[in-house]
């Protein structure tokens, strides 16, 4: 080998990135030449050198400054002002069964031929929270839920799950399903007043949710840090507890949706899984 | 993608400001560090604050095809050449561009600062590939996949940023 065949490769030689047959041949025209030798250290002191320069400190500020920018209180940690929110609708429910169903969240259970991917899909409840479609709540049953009575469903799962009848300002469970994810459960029970529905689902936190561009905010309910979700159709609220995660969607104010927080946090902290 | 950078960008997904506070810390060092060495100490906080805000915004949309640290360096990266074109500077010879003799004392000849004033006329992108290398220890394809360039234009470009910086050096050194 030449310098001038050894030459383009002497980089990739300092840099480990040669096949092994290249490397030996590099390594043989070093042993014989001082000029590549010397192009290899000046090489190798670029980088020497550059590594030792100081360490840039970050300006002091600059998270708060991107939390300013961010369009979503949850980064910045601010609420944004309440706004009127619509009626509910029966139909809102029916649209988070679909649209989960759609994006593989309430896919067929283990016990069937068609397990899906183990990765779990990403929720996506942006729409439902802006719009609420108008479909059929029944959708969800070709999908493997299957009714139990509230105080059965906690022993189907492996997770802490709230079993009270009643929520919060007059919502009475109506019915409670039990289903499947890949391989994890989901339990959702559904709530009405008068003509008024909400839903909760609880399952494992592994399951992804998330709620668009829709505005979050990071909201202290006792102790438990719970994310706050202000769609124009109605508020939903996602927290965790130890390996479950929650999601309520469906209360017409931020009031009413902390108070039912509260109930179900409390009673699912004093379950014993 | 390691459990825990994934628990976090799920937190970030679900509207989490702790979970995104601590992806800001795992990574805002190094991309401010890179935005130092590539535009400046002046303009850098402000490219690292659009780089995170770029990040936070299109984080529903990252779909795992690339590592994140890797998508992240591209946001950066392509902050930094933007920035470069919307604030041209006048071209700079590598060799026209030596300190002035009547200020080349022995300190300011030392290695490291003629190395910077040498890495001020490289071309930016040239100057990406290197700090990529050099700075942030990436590997060729990584380098490749950040740029969206063959990894033998990596090869390459890091052969002419090192002749460049090499001339410049060896010129200035004997002057």
């Amino acid at each position: 080998m030449t310098c001038a065949e050894c030459e383009p490769l002497i980089g990739r030689f300092a840099d480990g990135e040669l096949d092994p047959g290249r490397k030996d041949f590099v390594s043989n025209h070093l042993a014989d030449c001082p000029a590549c030798v010397a192009k290899l250290g000046a090489i190798r002191e670029f980088g020497d050198t550059i590594r030792q320069w100081p360490v840039p400190v970050l300006p002091a500020g600059l998270w708060n400054r991107i939390v300013d920018e961010m369009p979503t209180p949850a980064i910045a940690g601010k609420i944004r002002p309440w706004r009127r929110a619509v009626p509910l609708q029966i139909t809102t429910v029916a649209a988070l069964v679909l649209i989960a169903v759609y994006t593989g969240w309430l896919a067929f259970g283990p016990d069937t031929p068609h397990i899906p991917d183990s990765t779990p899909a990403m929720v996506d409840l942006s729409l439902i929270l802006e719009k609420g479609i108008p479909i059929n709540f029944n959708a969800g049953d070709e999908f493997n839920f299957v009714s139990a009575p509230l105080d059965k469903a906690k022993q189907q799962v492996t997770f802490h799950v709230f079993d009270k009848p009643q929520l919060t300002d007059g919502f009475t469970a109506k019915q409670c399903r039990v289903g499947c994810c890949g391989m994890h459960s989901i339990v959702q029970t559904e709530y009405c007043r008068d003509q008024e529905q909400c839903v909760m689902f609880q399952y494992p936190r592994e399951l992804p949710v998330t709620f668009g561009t829709a505005p979050v905010e990071a909201v202290q309910v006792g102790e438990k840090s719970v994310n706050v979700v202000q769609g124009k159709a109605c508020w939903a609220a996602f927290w965790h507890f130890n390996g479950t995660a929650v999601t309520i969607v469906g209360p017409r104010d931020r009031a009413e949706l902390l108070r039912m927080v509260a109930k179900v946090d409390q009673s699912i902290e004093g379950t014993k899984q | 993608m390691t459990d825990r950078l994934g628990d976090l960008i799920q937190q970030c997904l679900a509207g989490d400001s702790r979970g995104q506070k601590s992806l800001y810390d795992e990574f805002a060092p190094k991309v401010y560090r890179l935005a130092v060495r590539m535009v400046g100490e002046t303009h850098a906080a402000d490219l690292t604050q659009q780089t995170f805000l770029k990040m936070f915004r299109g984080l529903p949309r990252f779909q795992g095809n690339a590592s994140f640290s890797t998508w992240l360096y591209r946001i950066i990266v392509n902050e930094c050449l933007q920035h470069r074109r919307r604030t041209p500077r006048p071209h700079q010879q590598l060799t026209s561009n030596l300190p002035d003799p009547a200020e080349t004392t022995s300190e300011r000849l030392e290695k490291a600062d003629l190395l910077q004033r040498a890495m001020d006329g490289l071309d930016e992108k040239l100057r990406a590939v290197f700090l990529l290398r050099e700075v942030e220890g990436l590997s060729y394809e990584e380098i490749a996949e950040i740029l969206e360039i063959p990894a033998g234009t990596v090869a390459s470009q890091l052969n002419r940023a090192r002749s460049e910086l090499r001339n410049y050096l060896t010129k200035a050194m004997s002057e």
